[in-house]
């Protein structure tokens, strides 16, 4: 952990030299930003906890935006209190080792650092009920939200009032395409939330782009679109403008298109609103919100300059004040880590939180701005950087330091990075837009220069258009991936440690399977880190399967079973040296696709059968699949179906495949929680994923450092750095994806809809010729210059430029994640058009690096400016061998995870046994089993009682009998009854009699219980005192009754508890022991109840003796005493070896 | 409380703190001996603790007829009896809900200053309020004193805890005090300790000496957080009687509940007798073997590796019973353990509560319950209608005994799908008529419509047993065998469902579903809650199926067990794998109703006031230590703690700060790549590793 120096240390200066105040850090990537707001979150820290408050970390707020970032945090606090209590240190606070360690464990307590997301979702949950919710919500889960979302827009399909409204846009943007507009709705009701904006603030939003566009009205006559043209383009352009029309019609059509558009834009805010109203009732109802919608109510909650939405419960002003001042508190201290990517909603409701006399230090770098399609407001920091106003306040004590040390980078990698962005984030046609100043700021490298090249150029022949398919695959992929191989295969970048993992990032992930495919083919290991898991085909055939499950026995899912994509294995045609002869789908086929009649009679390849068995299985277990929640399905479909073992090749590792089941199930049962989803559920979140997956998560890259490459998007890796980076795929032209493209554009202040895409539009035609001429639309964003600016109202050229500017910010990025080689994937050719400097990331690389005088191969140098002057800077260009030896690391050992399940091997013996249960699971194991599961008693075959006996039976039982019997006896010895009541079963006897039938017999008639009675009293009673068991017993010295003998027993390892109530323990004058059980018998038992009998008493007795000291073991004797039906005592003596024997025999069936 | 709180047999001079006489854990089991009659009562906080006690005794092959191994409200149940003569009504979770739901819609102005804390809707924050309540019971036990140190505990606190803390003080007390009122039943299980301890303390200790007459010696063990009501209780119990109480402590929250024992019953607590806890950091732990430490990639991984270790140690000659794997929470490694053990073919035993609303008998009576209630002629679409044939509805009586196979019902619910929702008495019709259903499969629906005809409309309570019950037991004849039959050899899903049956409809213990439920409904018909209804029964069927019944281990000793933590108390195992020591897993963050810095100040218990408090458990990291403590000592021979550094969107996770406790010996990269790969073996760590397991000896399953 290192120290604070320079701007970080004057930062920390700034910030405790006030007792409150606004504090800017901008910041260059690679300068440590997060080792500042560490420092000084810690040195807060210590501050409030030398106040003597119980909770410091309640006084302090540290927050980020991706999770991976903020788990970070504490950890990085914890280090910094280390290097605090460290006496070899010299710090700017001293701490004792004590108070390091509490002021860890207090840190550890805080619900203040995280990402802003989960702090926000803290200060929710105190007002959720405030809110309306009954409870906190479920926050960010995707799979909810996007079928909350579906329910709204259907409910509001259904609406007649709405009817006219949905038929407007659907004419004008769906051509009947649903999707279309309800993802139209979807992204207005996101802008309009993440602004903040009213209904009618909205409304006016886009209104105001319309006017933009149409700046007199509607034209009245073709000079009037002329003027526009002119307006928009230049004066050349409509000079030149010809309509293909008549003008009158031209007029007319521009005139009906504005009319149109307007009155789509209608529709459109009165649709957003219903949707919005139906979307928030929806969230309350069923608890659901996205992380958006929390910041969205928490600043609406606190803000009392306006009241809250109608639909909105009343907030009683105590409620609001006391929740005001408990977060106050929380945001005493707030530290802001990347606080350029903040979002206005994001803001607000931190704005309302944060008190006037807080200490704020704001942490961030508008260069690295690469978020605002997800609305982030770089302007917002910039604003505080240069004005010290954020929050909404005017800061009093306003500090504000840039920095330009980086401790990442080469010095020839920030020359790069300087010669390039020096131009074009001072440019206004790249990136001079919302950067915090006009002037760049050079970067100063902090590390050492070495001698070798840090800047590398894999140069191939360009082939086609600039961005396409065909200009990666023909031109780009082959040469980069032997660039990377030879590279890799002689150690070009090989540290102290050999060759590091080469990261390959892209701006999109079109390209990554191609240039994924030529490394592995040259036998270089590669991992996707950006790859969408909904994308992958393993997860299309789980996802088909599970939609198979809604109806397996459907014919129609079957067969659309057997034509998914992920199922190509199941259409094959066998291999010819099969005995097969057709495909599995013609099997289906030749069965009108009914599961149940195709028969498996070597009708498959062998993997084929085990597939088509799996599903016969899973189709079978709907029962099953009725009761158990959607992730446990989805863990039977891929166990069932052995996926794991990637049976068809789906995946191309192992490893991968692994990662790829771990993050399905994980994230379903994440999505899932506490729910349980139906298998038409399930169904439907994976149609969902599998349609968007874009909206779902990546596939995790959990061993990168064992692969040679790895394969990331730029946005995937903001935040982060690696010793050697590679940039792909750099040549899709920077304004490809622009707003023009677009029908819905929300950016900074501007919300637009696009005029009707159904209508034709005035096209304003530029000054080529033939197919180089190319036409733009008069009334909507273009990607066309003109003078230097691109054409088009100024609302949407500006959204055009701000667009643009963040393509540079994220090639900015994308350079500065290199910390010692970087490699620059560009053509030979020096490239013009499409590829010229402002287009083009390639073009402005060729021109900062010189290209053009590059040789072929070997190394180069080219002029750079540093602050100290201009410098040479020495780049390879494709020097490494072009026949490179064969990579060859040792594979990993596969692991078992993915291989074929063993066999069962966990067999089944009883974990408990007791005397009334171990002779049934010895004699009828199988039998016994379920009820044993169960811990229901296992019935033996019994005779039927005794009709001489005269009892009725007809509300209780002979076990009913049996108890009552037993409570008597026991009572006799317990009570010390003479034998003359017990013989006679009067005094106290006679009252334990009636008192335990009034227990066990309540609902017996009184005959039947006076029955029960006399056979107790009358037989039972004088015959135990006849019996020889009752004389021994009187003469015992002590009596144990229903007395618990347990016992562990080791049988060949396996340790089985032996539970048992003995009816009487008893200990003769003789000190030997005795085990007595009674039976009452109602009819002569046969020999099999008698063996039953014996085996239990034997059991009583090893586990008695197990009690008593080693020298009596030879002192105990059992006795089973029948009386009833007959009357008669067994002796019993104990016989070890038996009893293990019966053990044992229970052991692994 | 006095000197009379003592252990029964623990050197006094030794553990006396103040007063108090503290015993020492391993001393628990020498309390056990054989008895005519029960000297010692143990009181233990869960079913399992009673049992991991027996477990223990058995092992020793000690007697225990001395012991009577008991709850706390069911001995003050019993106190309370001998003086009215009846047991005490306890009111349940859901009639406090109700109870409290009634009080703060009618009364809401009464409640005005929970507000600020809860929100406006009180109403809806109900259960966040009743947290609340029981936690300010736990601390005070509503004493007039204690609650007088809450409010000074928060004078001193900031102007907004102190205001928040202030509002639950006095709303609280307030609905306390109307929940009382509002019924003749005791409210809960702490207030029924407080009758206990009065009734006591009102019978100069005639109330136990007519209960408990043989009994001299109270043993409290296990617990982790002392209540007000339970220390009450036991302090009017000494005081009232000659019997001894000795506290059995835990080695994270025991040095607390001792370091303020007096001061909670008021015996001394001048500042000067008082020092504060000597650290955050809690004592270095002793195990009785060595450990090993295992940090994997993710929590898959983790699994997969504790997998692998598994087998390689019943490959080496282990047995099943031999070996322990222990989470913080065991359901939170159920799945992904189970995936990786069954590639080794092997399966666990979780002791984890059964989660009954996922199981087939409870999802048969739930369903039905929503076709009968069309029995007053709502419309019913055609999934509902099937709903309960698809979970294997058969009949109570009569000549079918299969249920309607997958395939069957899948082509009836086709063959219907163009009808539009239908009344029972149209669906019969429907069916009836319809020439393209099967004749068995139309018999079965006919029969399950005839069957749902036959039922009463609006049951009465006892319906809901004589017509559901039969259904359960239906199943239980005609399906459970054929799921043994179908299931694999492992019994897993047949012994879940086998459970569930149990549970719904069985006739051994005392938690049942539907005996559950028919009482219920009774009292909410009687009490004119409710109207009769089948919709009802399925919305109390509900309530109380969401409670679930404790924990439960699996019969089949040839399975690896899979505790929760804190079920380890007592426990012994040749290996033990501690899982998922990952900060803010285990140990959680610390929570609770009342304000944090509130909730601080009386766990450091500076102040005076603070310590005549108790702590709730939840408050501290110290309950996860106790945890941690006892699944570090249930391991004899090896000890292996496991983590995970990341889950599966990349987020890193820290070491939990429990591991600081124990010295491990970390597992190298390249043995853990070894151990889970194909060619597994042991690692050299472990005992046994040098055994030649099957997998290296060629034979590979």
């Amino acid at each position: 952990m290192a120290q604070l120096d320079g701007v970080q240390a004057r930062m920390r200066t700034h910030f405790f030299d006030h007792d409150s105040g606004l504090f800017v850090l901008d910041c260059t990537a690679g300068f440590g930003k997060s080792t500042t707001a560490e420092h000084i979150a810690a040195e807060s820290l210590c501050l409030a906890d030398r106040t003597g408050t119980p909770c410091p970390e309640d006084q302090l707020a540290v927050v980020s935006f991706a999770r991976d970032d903020a788990a970070g945090i504490g950890p990085g606090i914890e280090e910094v209190l280390e290097l605090f209590a460290d006496e070899g240190q010299s710090t700017a606070c001293t701490i004792d080792e004590t108070t390091a360690t509490r002021l860890q464990h207090r840190l550890r307590q805080s619900e203040s650092i995280g990402t802003i997301d989960s702090v926000l979702r803290s200060v929710f949950d105190d007002v959720a009920g405030a809110l309306g919710f009954d409870e906190m919500p479920t926050v960010g889960n995707e799979a909810l939200l996007a079928s909350l979302r579906r329910d709204c827009l259907a409910e509001l399909r259904t609406a007649p009032q709405y009817a006219d409204l949905f038929d407007t846009l659907e004419a004008a943007y769906g051509a009947g395409d649903q999707p279309d507009v309800d993802d139209l709705l979807e992204s207005g009701r996101r802008a309009k939330r993440d602004r903040r904006l009213t209904d009618g603030a909205f409304r006016d939003r886009l209104t105001d782009t319309v006017d933009d566009v149409y700046p007199e009205g509607p034209p009245s006559s073709v000079g009037d679109i002329r003027a526009d043209i002119s307006r928009f383009y230049d004066d050349a352009a409509a000079a030149q403008f010809d309509p293909a029309e008549s003008p009158a019609q031209t007029v007319r059509r521009d005139q009906a298109c504005h009319d149109r558009w307007r009155e789509c834009v209608d529709a459109f805010a009165s649709l957003v609103t219903a949707y919005e109203r139906a979307y928030d009732r929806t969230c309350r109802s069923r608890g659901v919100l996205a992380h958006s919608d929390v910041a969205y109510w928490i600043a609406e909650f606190f803000d009392t300059s306006h009241s809250l939405p109608e639909t909105h419960p009343s907030v009683d002003d105590r409620v609001r004040e006391r929740a005001r001042r408990r977060h106050a508190t929380q945001f005493q201290t707030l530290v802001i880590d990347e606080a350029q990517d903040v979002s206005v909603v994001q803001h607000d409701a931190l704005a309302e939180l944060v008190p006037d006399d807080a200490r704020v230090l704001l942490a961030g770098d508008t260069n690295q701005c690469i978020y605002a399609w997800r609305n982030a407001r770089p302007d917002l920091f910039a604003r505080a950087f240069t004005t010290g106003q954020y929050f909404d306040k005017d800061w009093a004590v306003h500090e504000a330091e840039q920095a330009t040390r980086t401790y990442r980078m080469r010095p020839d990698i920030t020359a790069v990075v300087d010669t390039l962005f020096a131009d074009v984030f001072t440019d206004p046609e790249r990136g001079a837009n919302e950067t915090l100043t006009t002037d760049y700021q050079l970067v100063t490298p902090d590390r050492d220069p070495v001698a070798a090249p840090s800047v590398h150029v894999a140069a191939y022949r360009a082939n086609g258009v600039p961005g396409s398919e065909s200009w990666f695959e023909t031109g780009e992929s082959e040469a980069l991936a032997t660039y990377l191989h030879s590279a890799i295969a002689t150690d070009t970048f090989g540290g102290p440690e050999g060759c590091d993992t080469v990261t390959v990032l892209f701006s999109r992930r079109t390209n990554m399977d191609t240039l994924a495919a030529a490394l592995q083919q040259r036998g270089l290991t590669v991992a996707n880190a950006s790859q969408r898991l909904f994308e992958t085909p393993l997860v299309g055939l789980v996802c088909a399967v599970v939609d198979w499950l809604v109806d397996p026995f459907d014919p129609d899912r079957t067969r659309t079973l057997l034509d998914h994509d992920a199922c190509a294995f199941l259409r094959a045609t066998p291999p010819e040296e099969s005995s097969v002869e057709q495909s599995a789908r013609a099997v289906f086929a030749a069965h009108d696709y009914r599961l149940e009649a195709v028969a498996d009679d070597g009708s498959f390849t062998p993997p084929v059968s085990s597939f088509v068995q799996g599903l016969r299985e899973l189709a079978a277990r709907q029962a099953r699949h009725a009761s158990d929640p959607g992730a446990l399905v989805l863990d039977d479909i891929i166990e069932t179906l052995e996926l794991r073992t990637d049976p068809f090749d789906h995946v191309d590792d192992a490893e991968r495949c692994l990662a790829i089941i771990d993050a399905l199930v994980d994230h379903v049962g994440e999505w899932e929680g506490d729910d349980r989803y139906s298998i038409s559920d399930l169904a439907a979140v994976c149609t969902q994923h599998r349609r968007n997956p874009a909206d779902g998560p990546t596939v995790p890259v959990t061993s990168a450092a064992d692969h040679d490459i790895v394969f990331r998007t730029i946005h995937n890796m903001k935040g982060d750095e690696a010793s050697v980076v590679c940039l792909a795929d750099l040549s899709n032209p920077v304004g490809a994806y622009g707003p023009h493209g677009d029908t819905f554009v929300a950016h900074g202040e501007t919300l637009a809809l696009a005029p009707p895409t159904t209508l034709s539009q005035v096209q304003v035609y530029d000054g080529g010729a033939g197919y180089r001429r190319s036409a733009s639309p008069l009334r909507w964003a273009t990607n066309h210059w003109v003078d230097g600016k691109l054409a088009g109202a100024p609302s949407l050229r500006a959204v055009g430029a701000a667009h643009r500017a963040d393509r540079w910010r994220l090639l900015y990025v994308a350079l500065t994640r290199a910390q010692d080689h970087l490699i620059l994937s560009l053509p030979h050719q020096q490239a013009d058009g499409p590829q010229a400097p402002r287009n083009s990331w390639v073009g402005s690389l060729q021109q900062a690096l010189e290209l053009d005088r590059s040789p072929p191969r070997g190394t180069y140098n080219c002029r750079v400016s540093r602050p100290d002057g201009d410098a040479s800077l020495t780049i390879d260009i494709n020097d490494v061998p072009f026949d490179p030896p064969a990579v060859s690391d040792p594979a990993p050992p596969a692991p078992r995870a993915a291989s074929q399940p063993a066999s069962l091997q966990t067999r089944r013996t009883p974990r408990f046994v007791s005397g009334s249960t171990l002779a049934p699971l010895q004699a009828a194991f199988d039998h016994h089993w379920l009820p044993y599961l169960q811990g229901r008693a296992l019935h033996t075959d019994r005779p039927e009682p005794d009709p001489e006996l005269n009892l009725p039976f007809d509300a209780v039982g002979p076990d009913t009998v049996g108890t009552i019997a037993h409570d008597v006896l026991t009572a006799a010895i317990s009570l010390a009854i003479n034998t003359d009541h017990l013989r006679a079963c009067s005094g106290p006897l006679e009252q334990a009699l009636i008192a335990s039938v009034a227990d066990h017999a309540a609902s017996a008639s009184p005959v039947e219980r006076a029955a029960v009675r006399d056979f107790v009293g009358n037989t039972v009673c004088p015959q135990f005192a006849a019996t020889a068991t009752w004389t021994r017993l009187q003469a015992s010295t002590a009596q144990f009754i229903e007395e618990p003998v347990d016992t562990v027993v080791d049988v060949t390892g396996i340790k089985i508890e032996a539970h048992n109530h003995v009816d009487i323990v008893s200990v003769a004058q003789d000190g030997t022991w005795h085990v007595d059980e009674l039976k009452i018998v109602l009819t002569e038992p046969g020999e099999p109840l008698r063996c039953r009998h014996r085996q239990q008493v034997g059991l009583y007795l090893w586990a008695l003796e197990q009690q008593l000291p080693e020298d009596t073991s030879d002192d105990v004797s059992g006795t089973v005493t029948y009386l009833g039906a007959e009357s008669r005592a067994r002796q019993l003596t104990l016989s070890e070896v038996d009893i293990r024997s019966q053990l044992e025999r229970l052991r692994s069936r | 409380m006095g000197d009379q709180i003592i252990s029964q047999s623990p050197d006094k001079t030794t553990h006396q703190v103040g007063n108090v006489y503290v015993a020492e854990q391993r001393e628990l089991l020498r309390l056990a001996t054989r008895a005519e009659h029960a000297t010692t009562i143990m009181l233990a906080p869960t079913q399992l603790h009673k049992r991991n006690l027996k477990v223990a005794l058995a092992t020793e092959g000690r007697p225990r007829s001395s012991l009577s191994l008991r709850a706390p409200i069911d001995v003050a149940a019993n106190v309370v009896q001998a003086q009215t003569g009846m047991a005490p009504n306890v009111l349940d979770k859901l009639d406090r809900r109700r109870t409290q739901r009634a009080i703060l819609r009618e009364n809401p102005g009464s409640y005005a200053e929970l507000q600020p804390v809860f929100g406006t809707d009180l109403h809806a924050a109900v259960e966040q309020i009743e947290v609340a309540r029981q936690e300010l019971r736990l601390i005070t036990g509503f004493d007039a004193a204690r609650i007088e140190a809450v409010a000074s505990v928060a004078d001193d606190l900031s102007p907004v805890t102190r205001d928040d803390t202030q509002a639950l003080l006095c709303g609280l007390q307030t609905l306390d005090t109307e929940l009382r009122q509002r019924t003749e039943a005791v409210v809960s299980d702490g207030a029924l300790l407080d009758t206990a301890a009065a009734v006591l303390r009102k019978t100069d200790g005639g109330a136990w000496t007519e209960t408990y007459p043989r009994i001299e010696h109270i043993a409290v063990g296990g617990i982790s957080t002392l209540g007000a009501p339970l220390l009450d209780f036991l302090d009017a119990l000494t005081t009232t009687t000659d019997v001894d109480v000795a506290l059995y402590l835990r080695a994270g929250t025991g040095p607390r509940i001792r370091n303020r024992l007096d001061h909670r019953v008021g015996v001394s607590g001048s500042a000067d007798d008082w020092s504060p806890l000597a650290s955050h950091q809690p004592k270095k732990l002793a195990p009785d073997c060595s450990v090993t430490e295992i940090t994997a990639t993710t929590k898959h991984e983790e699994c997969r590796a504790v997998a692998a270790l598994v087998d390689g140690l019943l490959d080496s000659g282990h047995t099943a019973t031999d070996i322990a794997l222990v989470a913080r929470d065991a359901d939170e490694y159920e799945r992904p353990l189970s995936r990786a053990m069954s590639v080794y073919g092997r399966h666990l035993s979780v002791w984890s509560q059964l989660e009954l609303k996922r199981t087939l008998p409870y999802r048969l009576v739930a369903a039905v319950c929503t076709v009968l209630d069309a029995r007053g002629g709502e419309l019913l679409d055609r999934t509902q209608l099937l709903r309960p044939l698809a979970v294997q509805w058969t009949p109570p009586r009569g000549a079918i005994e299969t249920p309607l196979s997958a395939a069957a019902l899948s082509a009836v619910r086709r063959q219907l799908a163009t009808t539009d929702p239908q009344s029972l008495d149209g669906w019969l019709e429907t069916v009836v008529a319809d020439g393209t259903i099967d004749d068995q499969p139309r018999a079965c629906v006919v029969a399950f419509l005839n069957w749902c005809l036959d039922q009463p409309a609006a049951p009465a309570p006892d319906d809901v047993l004589t017509v559901l019950e039969p259904l359960v037991d239906a199943f239980d004849r005609n399906v459970l065998p054929t799921r043994v039959a179908n299931d694999d050899q492992s019994y897993s899903g047949v012994s879940r469902t086998a459970r569930a049956v149990e549970r719904v409809a069985g006739e051994v213990g005392p938690e049942h579903l539907l005996r559950e439920t028919r009482a219920k409904y009774a009292d909410w018909l009687g009490q004119g809650h409710i109207d009769r209804s089948w919709e009802e029964v399925r919305a109390v069927l509900d309530a109380i199926a969401t409670v679930r019944p404790g924990r439960r281990e699996h019969e089949n000793a040839e399975r690896i067990d899979v505790l929760d933590a804190t079920d380890t108390w007592l426990r012994s195992y040749p290996y033990v794998v501690a899982l998922g020591l990952v900060d803010g897993t285990w140990p959680q963050r610390p929570h609770g109703a009342f304000p944090a810095t509130f909730r601080t100040a009386v766990v450091d218990g500076h102040s005076q006031a603070a310590r005549q408090l108790g702590v709730r458990g939840a408050w501290t990291e110290a309950r996860e230590y106790d945890h941690f403590a006892d699944a570090v000592h249930s391991a004899s021979e090896h000890l292996v703690v496991t983590r995970y550094r990341e889950d599966v969107e990349g987020v890193q996770y820290q070491r939990s700060p429990l591991l600081d406790t124990v010295d491990t010996t970390p597992l190298s990269a390249d043995a853990q790549q070894r151990l889970r790969s194909v060619q597994h073996g042991l690692p050299a760590p472990l005992p046994g590793a040098m055994t030649t397991s099957k997998a290296d000896a060629g034979d590979h399953r």
